[in-house]
């Protein structure tokens, strides 16, 4: 019995240094944070700043501007010779983030190659090709958007570079877009719960689409990485502390959606049925695009601000 | 009777108008005013640690 040996002790080292092995306690941080950080909390730019800078990249290219008016006829004479007759005013949505770009590509898929009254595989098959087919010139007018402002950002001017950065871009932008799809079909899901509460969740899961999502042209542009790598840098980059990006994917999703609502209750100039809008129409998507492009080059100023803050990988969740 | 037009018949002149008299001038003010916004920020600077040049403490968004 006394053979036994003994297991050598695993007493922890102890220390010779006196003072509290405790450390300060953390602030909690409240629900509220997110919206609204405390002054200084952060090295994300304030909204204010980061839009004004957006919108100033994009109106200082005047590719850009000229390319918006011109895509959006282009689109508008497709859509009406695949015999679209409107609203004309869905395509404000057209240069948007997704899933609101991806919103108007389904909408604009199903309203103009559903098939009432046939079956076959085919007619199943035309709204679904039809979806993918607009979900990828979306990826591409945000790769495109995205680079010129990345681009404009770093250098101060815009080259060829970023159309050739744009093609490495796109499937990224695609990759985001299938993913705004399943955001689509979840936020759908939560109008089961009713017009009220069901409004509510449907918001806020399109609000989380543009919150975690919303960066990863910006890396893709800037950085060499892969595609989910680069989708979960972005989760890093929206979910930094006190950086206000719920906040700004709020102020971007709820007006968005007060603007396709306006279209659908003909409260906006060019919602009725018309395949030749008027001048106000015209003028009214025009503007409406260029904010919209104006809101991703505000995704990619805010993530080029903090590019060297946010961590390559997960950091560890400290223990309490 | 009244005898109206149905809106769904294309009349590519009046599209064609309605576009240029639209666009046009919209895109001209656009680039004019971009010019002045780029020349009176500037050119951006990102500070190494994150941040970008103008924060100004007393003016906080929400503060």
């Amino acid at each position: 019995m006394s053979n036994k040996k003994r297991k050598p002790s695993q007493r922890r080292p102890v220390s010779t240094y006196r003072a509290s092995a405790r450390q300060e306690p953390e602030v909690r941080r409240g629900f509220l944070d997110r919206f609204v950080p405390p002054p200084g909390a952060t090295p994300m730019p304030r909204i204010r700043t980061s839009f004004t800078r957006g919108l100033c990249a994009v109106l200082a290219t005047p590719s850009v501007v000229v390319a918006i008016p011109v895509l959006v006829l282009i689109e508008w004479i497709v859509l009406v010779a695949f015999g679209f007759q409107g609203p004309f005013a869905l395509l404000g949505s057209t240069f948007g983030v997704p899933p609101i770009s991806t919103w108007t590509d389904f909408t604009l898929a199903s309203s103009v190659f559903t098939t009432i009254g046939r079956a076959g595989v085919g007619t199943a098959a035309r709204p679904l090709i039809a979806i993918a087919a607009f979900l990828a010139i979306s990826a591409a007018l945000q790769a495109v958007v995205t680079t010129v402002a990345v681009e404009r950002f770093r250098a101060g001017s815009v080259t060829s570079w970023a159309v050739r950065r744009a093609l490495h871009v796109w499937p990224f932008t695609i990759a985001i877009g299938v993913a705004n799809v399943g955001v689509l079909i979840a936020a759908g899901l939560g109008r089961v719960l009713g017009a009220g509460i069901g409004l509510l969740i449907t918001i806020a899961i399109l609000m989380a689409g543009v919150y975690l999502l919303a960066f990863a042209p910006a890396i893709a542009a800037d950085e060499d990485h892969a595609i989910p790598f680069t989708l979960s840098k972005a989760v890093r980059a929206a979910r930094m502390p006190g950086s206000s990006n719920l906040l700004f994917a709020a102020l971007y999703v709820v007006p968005s959606i007060a603007i396709l609502s306006a279209t659908s209750l003909g409260a906006l100039p060019g919602s009725t049925i018309d395949v030749n809008p008027s001048i106000g129409a015209w003028v009214t998507v025009i503007l409406l695009n260029l904010l919209q492009a104006a809101v991703v080059a505000t995704f990619a100023f805010r993530y080029l601000s903090v590019a060297d803050v946010v961590p390559d990988a997960p950091t560890p969740r400290a223990r309490r | 009777m009244i005898r109206e037009q149905s809106p769904t018949i294309v009349k590519p002149l009046e599209l064609g108008l309605a576009w240029t008299v639209a666009a046009v001038p919209l895109v001209a003010l656009l680039v004019l005013a971009g010019r002045f916004l780029d020349s009176r920020l500037g050119p951006v600077a990102f500070a190494p640690g994150g941040d970008e040049e103008d924060l100004v403490p007393l003016e906080d968004d929400f503060a």
